[in-house]
């Protein structure tokens, strides 16, 4: 019961033509992409910025997704680590608090709404933060 | 495609911006291999030279890695060698009787003397060792004993025992190029030294060593998402690692 309501939930926000393979991350400069997520379970979340905490060793941006049936649920994405965000140009000043963002990534295999990001885009469609975590932390 | 991208992307990032030429040199005539290091993440170090030559106990230790989160998701210092082959640039200092490390990953340093003192007789076993430095010609050669067990070699889950010993030969070959070498010697779990090496190139210009701090947000440890494994997510499980080589010594 839990789990198919889980399921379903991920099923709200998840875009049917982001099944596209994508190889996930495999390198990471602190912690083990593939133990911790999976690679198999690619998402799409489109939600509104309510904290960017931009410090060592990664950023996390903290989301809350308006799903289907109009429940909010907080999700929490994993970047890049900021000294190599900050020298490719960006700043926490890049999302802005209640600003909209989607984000592409892939869930944590431990099944909270966890995930580590491939790509960010604004309200604009601009991305940001190029390169998935993984990339940056390089 | 995508592998094409990131190579781009690196390449674009880590082309010097100026023109490359001879190793400058110091005042008293030695390369000097003073800068900052655009240091690039190694995972899997032994790659080259595999089948490491594992003794019994060393392709256990290996096999182990398993059991373990890695030591720098917790953000324990990645040690000797691993702080060399660990990602984000490096800047050397150098001066006449000393050879200053600044590392930006783990905000790590080492002050390596090249006076001619030898290793401390009253050091206790630490993450970075004991280590001393001499000049083989343009060569900086760092010698590094008293390490403990605590750290791995690398993301490959590559491990060592309380018995490593570390020589790292670094040369300038030219303004741009750095040249870098590591030997693992660790009897407990190798039955012979094995060394490896690579080119590291200079960092643009305008780059500074920055601030990583592990510690201060480790999200992933403190919402218990770390697991078991080596960080590189090689799925090995031991079955293609050959047999332990006969001990040679």
């Amino acid at each position: 019961m839990m789990m198919s309501r889980a399921y379903a939930r991920l099923a709200a926000v998840v875009s049917a033509a982001f099944f596209v393979v994508i190889a996930p991350p495999s390198l990471s400069a602190h912690h083990s992409f593939a133990a911790e997520f999976d690679g198999n379970k690619p998402l799409t979340l489109k939600g509104v910025v309510t904290k960017v905490e931009w410090q060592s060793p990664h950023i996390w941006i903290y989301v809350d997704v308006k799903e289907a049936d109009g429940k909010i649920t907080p999700w929490q994405c994993e970047g890049g680590a900021p000294n190599a965000l900050t020298r490719q140009g960006w700043t926490r000043q890049t999302f802005t608090i209640g600003g909209e963002v989607t984000i592409e990534g892939w869930q944590a295999k431990d099944g909270t709404h966890t995930c580590n990001a491939k790509s960010w885009a604004l309200a604009d469609g601009r991305r940001v933060l190029a390169g998935s975590s993984a990339e940056a932390a390089k | 495609m995508r592998a094409l991208l990131l190579l781009v992307a690196v390449l674009a990032q880590t082309a010097p911006q100026q023109p490359d030429g001879p190793a400058p040199r110091t005042a008293d005539g030695k390369a000097d291999l003073s800068g900052v290091w655009n240091k690039a993440l190694v995972q899997n170090t032994g790659k080259a030279v595999e089948p490491l030559p594992f003794t019994a106990e060393g392709l256990k230790a290996f096999n182990d890695v398993w059991n373990h989160i890695d030591p720098t998701s917790r953000c324990i210092f990645p040690g000797v060698p691993r702080v060399n082959t660990s990602p984000y640039p490096m800047q050397i200092v150098q001066q006449p009787d000393k050879v200053i490390f600044l590392y930006e990953y783990m905000h790590n340093f080492r002050v390596i003397y090249t006076d001619g003192r030898g290793h401390r007789p009253n050091w206790e076993p630490s993450l970075l060792g004991d280590s001393i430095g001499r000049w083989d010609g343009d060569t900086l050669v760092i010698d590094t004993v008293k390490l403990t067990d605590r750290t791995w070699l690398d993301d490959h889950g590559d491990r060592h025992s309380d018995a490593l010993h570390v020589v790292e030969r670094w040369r300038r070959v030219s303004a741009n190029k750095l040249h870098y070498e590591e030997t693992i010697d660790d009897p407990k779990f190798y039955t012979k030294p094995w060394t490896v090496g690579w080119d590291i190139p200079l960092a643009p210009k305008d780059w500074v060593v920055m601030e990583y701090a592990c510690t201060d947000n480790n999200k992933d440890l403190y919402d218990g998402h770390l697991q078991n494994g080596p960080l590189d997510g090689s799925l090995r499980d031991g079955t293609a690692i050959g047999k332990p080589a006969p001990p040679r010594r």
